[in-house]
């Protein structure tokens, strides 16, 4: 799964040390627009196709809709454990022949599972589209779902916990903010889940899973690379195309979290090396208005060594030995969150209050002009350098198709962004860095080191 | 929402259900996996090799497709070259040329770089040290500039290398925390010894990074920074002739000091431990433990190359690999079970590892060692052919991007690989037989002579590892590991 764990990495900034020489740049350049094409099959797959022939490799996405957020109370980590479980065999390919039949023809495969999404994957040479759609039509139609099998499973994916998370300096940092801010609506876990519901899983949770969420209606299929149009519209069609309609519609009846009333403040102990602070602030879903400007804001907070954090928290105070900030905009709304790790000998109240110092400069004034055209520079550089590879394309337009609804997107932020301004910045610090909306977290290192970690 | 329906009728109503218009004329077949198509033909990029007036050479590959270029000007000196006593000295003068340079400090080279939208990064490994520039095509001749400042005019301020030693420090303070890097240093350390280069972190120690003085950047820098020892490598969405005069006027300039350079020293063979022993780290409450086993491995300029790749995809170096698929898809011990050589120009470590359930050790480790000897035996024919199509059929995507194509060239030149080597690979691979896996096999994984290091909860564990005898058990400390801990 991929859900990213923040790198504790030193970010860094350095805003308006403007060198005087540099000239202002005019507007970014626009990248080229993807040529995609995009249908829905009479199962009620959706189908999305972008012919590149620059590398003769072709890439498969195959994007469910469902994701942690999904899952129901006292099964958390489910969606992520089902992802597995889905290279566990189905009719005609036997348990772990997925992976094996990709690698013996020098393709890679794997899969990620986040709060909205279970995203299937494989990138193989050209020549062997047939074969990858087969596998993934086989196992959407007739999963096989075994008990031995699944309580295998269920232990890899115990130590991918214990891996990522428990045995891990900060390992658990994410799983703390979220569980802090908020209380109702399903971001409140981690996409890992608990090893307590992990145990609780059972083979019926997987049938009925499946059954809801797995189904044409519910995925969506971007195929990027070298491939011809017509010939692969025809393979889809002959494989995906025949799994069948679902009878039922897929359930979308995720409890909202409801607006925090005011600021909440805790202190907690981890075994970790050194204090911890983090700010948090609800925000909004990615796609909406509000959105991109936040993202402006995220930038100018903590792209960079020149952005903000990085520069007064890091560089110039030595406050913290890391420090950043971001947005994180996914579909359902979500928080703008900032973390430091406090330097040896400063005081994490101190850190805090240099945090949210910056938070309120962006609400009592508006961001400079250069620091306004730099964090634009900065995301016409993202746009470009992250629609490189064949499958950061096919994930630009799954994400867009799937989580805005708009596949439009995908091409059409660019110009969004090109016009954003310093008052529309102001607008959205100002609507959102509110005292009330904010949780603020101390994290100390518990006595005793990193023993007895008794968090089953 | 829950069911208990039988799997069986499960399926039978799937694929009963009424389905799309397709289906209904033609049921599903999925019962064998399709042919594949023809296989399209790989152009391999081509190398325009060109010069600037100080003799720098110059590699361009043109890759047009995206409007970026991606710039590395690749240094052959790391951390290899680091003095005895100085270990970490290469690391730290790549990070600090980025921290003043011409007439900009550090916040205002980041801030000009980013400005531009650009990302200009340096880096060091153990045979070289590179300044990379990764930038939308627009704005490279902007960027070209800052880089050639950051790669040949580095000013090594006294206050941003005390800011450098302090991040640095902590983060080995932190690693103290963390299981996987505690086994992998530990690994190289009971390998190769505190005096050899490869037994310590690429970073140094808390004793070295103390030492370090503005005098030691610069005498490290002017000694082996320099054209003789450098290539400039180009890939992206321009050509020489747009190219050449922009490089001309960044690094065309730039003449090696007076001084002669440090003679190239080869660093000194290690020896093979005679017989296996293992080494514990205690980590009190690790909800894992981290296993690594192995030995001296081979250099990259090994003629064994080829062969020692598929041999390794059959033990480690892939999911489908026999290591993955016992510890992991069979037993559940492990998210993930491999093995690699690390090639270096002298022979870097081989290691097999992962980490496991902390009450699944004994049981992982006996696991580890039956897939180690049983690699020993001849190696069935349809495994062979699987592990030869792995590795010499995902060859093309290693050349899909400007920055995937500059890695495959830095190799090319750090390791001085043949002209032909990326249009010969495939046949090289194709070319290994059986008899070539089991011969590499038996030279390079002796499982009686390994170094066995795991890092756990040793209260838990030890009674366990120690009842396996494997061989002469030895309890490290971190401080044997790490060194001792920075004063904080």
């Amino acid at each position: 799964m991929t859900h990213p764990q923040r790198a504790i990495a030193s970010a860094a900034v350095a805003a308006a040390l403007a060198v005087a020489a540099v000239l202002p740049l005019s507007a970014a350049t626009r990248p080229p627009k993807l040529a995609y094409e995009i249908s829905r099959l009479p199962n009620g797959l959706t189908v999305i196709l972008l012919e590149d022939h620059s590398t003769p490799i072709v890439h498969l996405q195959l994007y469910y809709h469902v994701g942690s957020k999904n899952e129901r109370p006292g099964r958390t980590g489910f969606a992520h454990l089902f992802e597995h479980l889905m290279f566990k065999g189905s009719q005609n390919v036997d348990p772990e022949a997925h992976t094996s039949f990709i690698s013996s023809v020098g393709g890679q495969s794997n899969a990620f599972t986040t709060d909205d999404e279970t995203v299937f994957w494989e990138t193989v040479p050209a020549q062997y589209l047939p074969l990858v759609l087969w596998l993934e039509a086989d196992r959407m139609a007739t999963l096989r779902i075994d008990a031995e099998t699944f309580a295998t499973e269920r232990e890899v994916v115990k130590e991918e916990r214990r891996m990522r998370v428990d045995n891990q300096p900060f390992g658990r940092l994410n799983e703390i903010i979220y569980d802090q801010t908020f209380t109702t609506h399903p971001y409140k876990h981690q996409t890992i889940g608990s090893m307590a519901d992990l145990d609780a899983a059972s083979v019926d949770d997987v049938r009925d899973f499946y059954r809801t969420f797995y189904v044409p209606s519910n995925a969506t299929l971007t195929l990027v690379g070298d491939f011809d149009r017509a010939e692969a519209t025809r393979l889809i069609e002959r494989y995906l195309g025949r799994v069948p309609k679902a009878d039922r519609a897929v359930p979308r009846d995720i409890p909202a979290e409801p607006p925090q009333a005011r600021e909440k403040r805790a202190t907690l102990y981890e075994a970790w090396p050194l204090p911890a602070v983090v700010v948090a602030y609800h925000i909004t879903h990615d796609g909406d208005p509000d959105s991109y400007p936040l993202h402006i804001a995220s930038k100018v907070l903590s792209d960079g060594q020149s952005s903000r954090i990085y520069r007064a928290l890091v560089y110039e105070d030595r406050l913290a030995v890391a420090a950043y900030g971001e947005a994180n905009l996914i579909e359902d709304p979500n928080l703008f969150y900032a973390v430091a790790v406090v330097a040896p000998g400063r005081k994490p109240e101190a850190v805090a209050e240099a945090l949210i110092a910056e938070f309120d400069r962006l609400r009592a004034a508006p961001i400079s002009a250069r620091e306004l055209q730099r964090a634009k520079n900065q995301f016409a550089r993202d746009y470009i350098l992250s629609r490189e590879s064949i499958q950061q394309k096919a994930l630009h337009l799954s994400h867009a198709a799937v989580i805005h609804d708009d596949i439009t997107t995908a091409d059409g932020e660019f110009d969004i962004f090109q016009n954003m301004t310093a008052d529309q910045v102001q607008r959205v610090a100002r609507t959102y860095f509110r005292p009330e909306n904010r949780t603020v977290l101390t994290i100390l290192p518990s006595a005793g080191a990193a023993a007895s970690q008794g968090r089953q | 929402m829950r069911h208990r329906t039988p799997i069986a009728l499960l399926l039978a109503f799937l694929v009963a259900a009424p389905a799309a218009r397709v289906s209904a004329q033609q049921p599903p077949d999925r019962s064998a996996p399709p042919p594949a198509g023809p296989a399209p033909a790989l152009a391999l990029p081509a190398i325009q090799k060109r010069q600037l007036s100080n003799g720098l050479p110059v590699w361009i590959v043109e890759l047009h497709e995206v409007p970026v270029a991606q710039v590395n000007l690749v240094t052959l000196s790391g951390s290899a070259e680091d003095p005895a006593g100085k270990f970490g000295l290469a690391s730290l003068t790549s990070a600090m040329l980025m921290e003043g340079a011409g007439s900009r400090s550090s916040l205002e080279i980041a801030d000009a770089i980013d400005y531009l939208g650009a990302d200009l990064s340096t880096a060091s490994t153990s045979d070289m040290s590179v300044v990379r520039l990764h930038v939308p095509v627009a704005r490279l001749a902007d960027a070209l500039p800052i880089m050639a400042d950051v790669a040949l005019r580095p000013t090594f301020p006294a206050e941003e290398l005390e800011r450098q030693r302090q991040q640095r420090l902590t983060s080995l303070l932190q690693a103290r925390d963390d299981p996987g890097t505690i086994a992998a240093l530990a690994f190289s350390r009971v390998l190769y010894g505190a005096s050899h280069r490869y037994g310590t972190a690429q970073m140094g120690t808390a004793a070295t990074l103390n030492g370090f003085t503005v005098d030691d950047l610069k005498t490290f820098y002017a000694s082996e920074y320099r054209p003789a020892n450098t290539v400039l490598i180009v890939v992206g969405d321009t050509t020489p002739e747009k190219a050449m005069p922009l490089l001309e006027s960044g690094f065309g300039g730039w003449k090696a000091p007076a001084a002669a350079p440090a003679p190239d020293v080869a660093l000194p063979e290690a020896p093979e431990p005679a017989r296996r022993h293992v080494y514990l780290v205690d980590k009190p409450g690790a909800a894992q433990s981290q296993i690594r086993i192995g030995w001296i491995g081979a250099p990259r300029s090994t003629p064994d190359y080829f062969p020692l790749q598929v041999m390794n995809t059959i033990l480690g170096g892939a999911f489908s690999s026999r290591l993955n698929m016992n510890l992991r898809e069979e037993h559940g011990y492990t998210y993930g079970a491999s093995s690699q050589f690390d090639m270096r120009a002298s022979a870097g470590p081989f290691a097999a590892g992962a980490g496991v359930q902390t009450d699944k050790t004994t049981e992982s480790l006996q696991e580890f060692f039956k897939e180690l000897n049983g690699i020993l035996a001849p190696v069935p024919a349809d495994e062979l052919a699987r592990a030869k199509n792995y590795v010499a059929l995902r060859f093309p995507s290693s050349f899909e991007t400007t920055g995937d194509i500059s890695r495959r060239l830095e190799e090319l030149d750090v390791y001085g690989l043949p002209e032909n080597y990326f249009a010969s690979y495939v046949q090289n691979i194709q070319a290994v037989s059986a008899a070539d896996v089991q011969r590499v096999a038996r030279r390079y994984i002796q499982p009686g002579r390994f170094a066995v290091v795991v890092v756990g909860d040793l209260k838990t564990i030890e009674a366990g590892v120690r009842s396996l005898g494997l061989g002469e058990v030895t309890v490290l400390t971190l401080d044997q590991v790490m060194g001792p801990p920075p004063a904080n």
